[in-house]
């Protein structure tokens, strides 16, 4: 009886593969346990992630904002403001470039983690890109307090965005704290 | 100037009798204002999303599905029972909202260390109003909640003087219409509601203004018609260009500290819903305005 249980075993397990649904279900089964997309729980302390949500709030004749993810169709001469909300305090940049390919910095503006910041910050004041043709660019840059500020100027790559996922209300990027993290507005000029 | 005054004329005057009778009947009574703790949320909705934590706070339908009108009830406006909020809940209790003076107001709050310096205007609030929901989760810290709501609703009256309709602040107002506007908040408030006219002209125009500054003082969960009296009403007649009704609700608390937050507001059909982030040692403010239409 010792000897012939291994081999009953084997012999249902050779049994229960030839079986095409058993195959599958096992399959399927093995997917699910072995193909994981996220990442093992982070142990407790501070997360090596850091991450802002992005939104580009456009303004209506009413004065009312609706919140737009950052990779939606922006036209010229629409006004608008952007909200961020950052998972840690640091400085976010923002920079534009023009439709020649000039860059130049506008704002520096701190963030604070777990508070939305309006920008610009001016309650009466909106952004509003006008030209004649092309695309305007606004990079949005942000610094975590631990890393030094780069001199003005100075443009991130769009290397460093690792994730970038967007609802139909805002754009949610995440980095390592290593580095900054990126989003950007385009603005498409009609003529 | 002109303007103004035919406003303040439809608005007040069309029922000036019932308006002195019942401001005598305020006096006599003489309501104090109580800042009394009220929390509007439970916590079990802390991290849920805000907008629909406080649909179902406003509905009475507690935590659970907002389309199931069996659920369990959650506190908050737990005095009325379930119902749809297309139906009027306003019941002008005088102990719930009453005409009282900014200063005795702050008085209550402040007491005798009020100064003349500390009292603030009530000027409107100029917080961006961003018409969504917040991205930050409901939280509670030390029993409070970190966002305060308004929910406000434009109500019609009929020729009979009956409250009929209501609708979301972006449904505006037409000439000749008469309305009334519904008002609940998850705190003790101070509102006063402005005339702003084509030329931009802001004037006071409720409640009518005293020799020191009249406010109508609501209590939390409480919600209201406004004008108090049930037959006065905000009728605009003749009109023309851009004329609109900007309300202003305010923490008391708020008068140095207010919150520099957006608004998020969120348009249903029975009304709008709004919510304010009050970080720690802030206080909440709204400002909406309803457009008179031209169509």
């Amino acid at each position: 009886m010792k000897r012939l249980f291994p081999q009953l075993c084997v012999s249902i397990a050779s049994l229960l593969a030839a079986t095409p649904g058993f195959a599958a279900d096992q399959a399927m089964a093995k997917d699910i346990i072995l193909t994981s997309l996220a990442k093992p729980p982070a142990a407790a302390g501070a997360s090596p992630s850091y991450g802002m949500s992005v939104s580009v709030l456009v303004s209506g004749p009413d004065g009312l904002l609706t919140p737009r993810a950052t990779d939606g169709i922006f036209k010229t001469g629409d006004r608008f403001r952007l909200r961020v909300l950052p998972t840690r305090d640091g400085t976010l940049l923002i920079s534009n470039t023009d439709p020649q390919n000039q860059t130049k910095e506008l704002l520096r503006v701190p963030v604070r983690g777990g508070l939305e910041t309006l920008i610009p910050t001016e309650p009466d004041n909106l952004f509003q890109l006008v030209g004649q043709g092309g695309d305007d660019i606004l990079h949005l840059q942000l610094y975590p307090s631990n890393l030094p500020q780069p001199a003005p100027g100075t443009l991130a790559s769009k290397d460093i965005r690792l994730v970038t996922q967007s609802t139909g209300s805002a754009s949610y990027v995440v980095g390592e704290s290593a580095q900054p993290v990126y989003a950007r507005v385009v603005v498409r000029h009609q003529n | 100037m002109k303007f103004n005054q035919k406003l303040i004329a439809l608005t007040v005057a069309a029922c000036f009798a019932a308006t002195t009778t019942f401001a005598a009947a305020e006096k006599a009574e003489e309501p104090q204002p109580k800042i009394a703790p009220f929390v509007w949320t439970i916590l079990s909705t802390v991290g849920q999303a805000v907008l629909p934590s406080f649909i179902n706070w406003l509905t009475g339908r507690g935590e659970s599905s907002a389309q199931d009108p069996n659920a369990a009830r959650s506190p908050g406006l737990s005095t009325n029972p379930y119902q749809p909020f297309d139906l009027l809940a306003a019941s002008n209790n005088p102990n719930s909202a009453f005409v009282t003076t900014l200063t005795s107001v702050l008085g209550q709050i402040l007491g005798n260390l009020l100064s003349a310096k500390s009292i603030p205007t009530l000027t409107p609030v100029e917080n961006p109003v961003i018409m969504g929901d917040p991205d930050i989760p409901l939280q509670a810290k030390g029993g409070q909640p970190n966002y305060q709501g308004l929910h406000l609703a434009v109500v019609n009256v009929d020729p009979a003087g009956k409250t009929a309709q209501v609708s979301p602040l972006s449904a505006g107002f037409r000439t000749g219409q008469r309305i009334k506007l519904r008002a609940v908040s998850t705190f003790d408030a101070i509102v006063v509601i402005d005339n702003v006219n084509p030329f931009g002209v802001r004037s006071r125009i409720y409640p009518p203004q005293g020799e020191s500054e009249n406010v109508v003082f609501l209590k939390a969960g409480q919600p209201v018609l406004l004008p108090l009296a049930a037959d006065q009403f905000f009728e605009f007649a003749n009109q023309k260009g851009r004329e609109q009704l900007q309300v202003t609700i305010r923490d008391p608390r708020g008068a140095n500290k207010p919150s520099n937050q957006p608004i998020y507001r969120k348009d249903e059909e029975w009304g709008s819903n709004m919510m304010q982030l009050t970080p720690e040692g802030s206080y909440a403010g709204f400002t909406q305005t309803i457009s008179l239409r031209h169509d």
